[in-house]
């Protein structure tokens, strides 16, 4: 495994209060129902609002990341740096598909190496592409 | 609903080339890049004015964080926005031939006329993949 820098700078935090219970270090995404609360991201390519930087209880006040080099959980297959970075089903941050006809909505990319549950570092910056160009 | 709170992480100033209504996206002036003027459909935003600004005066526009918009559309939390008629906020289209000049995600949703908070992060996308 090459050498990782794990320097965590937080450009932007914001909260909000957890619908759910909150896995620290993990995608969160606004709750449809009630825009005044956070979810875990718990579809592939999910939308996400940040990473949640602490573990939250159900109705408990949560700090969302959302700007800087952020922490975050690798799901399967864990990513490497350069990485373009979406959500998995559990709000890991996996790297995104080559479909050419899917929109992935990107959180950013991985400025360091993480293996499946390791902690790696994204440049967060959400942005969304497709995955090729099918023509 | 609550609107959940406004959160500035930079500004710049420019002077108004036009009178600007307060929480619209403006854009440079074309040709004159120390002045600004409200953005038209889907142009490309510097950012967002916050209070009502007469011609030829100075303006501080919001250029990061989490930004108070006006809705032209009806939003939802997640929306990707782009620019719509003088400078309010719309949803981003689905033409394949089009490239969005997304300004950032809704934080919450709104209906017309209603201000709501962005998430602003400047981008461009097509609207889908036409192959």
């Amino acid at each position: 495994m090459a050498a990782k820098f794990l320097a965590k700078s937080v450009r932007h935090r914001f909260s909000r209060k957890a619908s759910e219970a909150l896995t620290e270090l993990r995608l969160v995404k606004i709750n449809g129902a009630d825009n005044e609360k956070v979810d875990m991201c718990d579809t592939a390519n999910d939308v996400p609002c940040g990473i949640v930087e602490f573990g939250a209880a159900a109705d408990k006040e949560a700090v969302i990341m959302d700007d800087g080099h952020l922490p975050l959980v690798a799901g399967s297959g864990g990513f490497s740096a350069g990485d373009e970075i979406v959500s998995d089903n559990a709000g890991k941050g996996v790297v995104r598909g080559s479909t050419a006809t899917t929109r992935y909505n990107v959180i950013g990319r991985a400025l360091t190496d993480a293996a499946e549950n390791e902690i790696g570092i994204v440049d967060y910056r959400p942005y969304t592409t497709f995955g090729g160009n099918a023509s | 609903m609550r609107l959940p709170g406004e959160s500035v992480t930079f500004t710049v100033t420019r002077r108004a080339a036009a009178a600007l209504m307060p929480h619209r996206f403006v854009r440079l002036k074309a040709g004159d890049p120390e002045q600004i003027q409200l953005c038209g459909s889907n142009e490309s935003a510097l950012g967002i004015v916050g209070f009502e600004i007469e011609t030829g005066s100075e303006a501080t526009i919001k250029c990061g964080g989490h930004l108070i918009v006006e809705a032209g559309t009806i939003i939802v939390a997640g929306d990707e926005i782009i620019c719509g008629v003088s400078g309010t906020a719309i949803k981003r289209g689905t033409s394949a031939t089009t490239r969005y000049n997304v300004l950032g995600r809704a934080l919450c949703g709104a209906s017309i006329g209603q201000w709501f908070i962005l998430a602003f992060g400047p981008y461009t996308v097509f609207g889908a993949n036409a192959s």
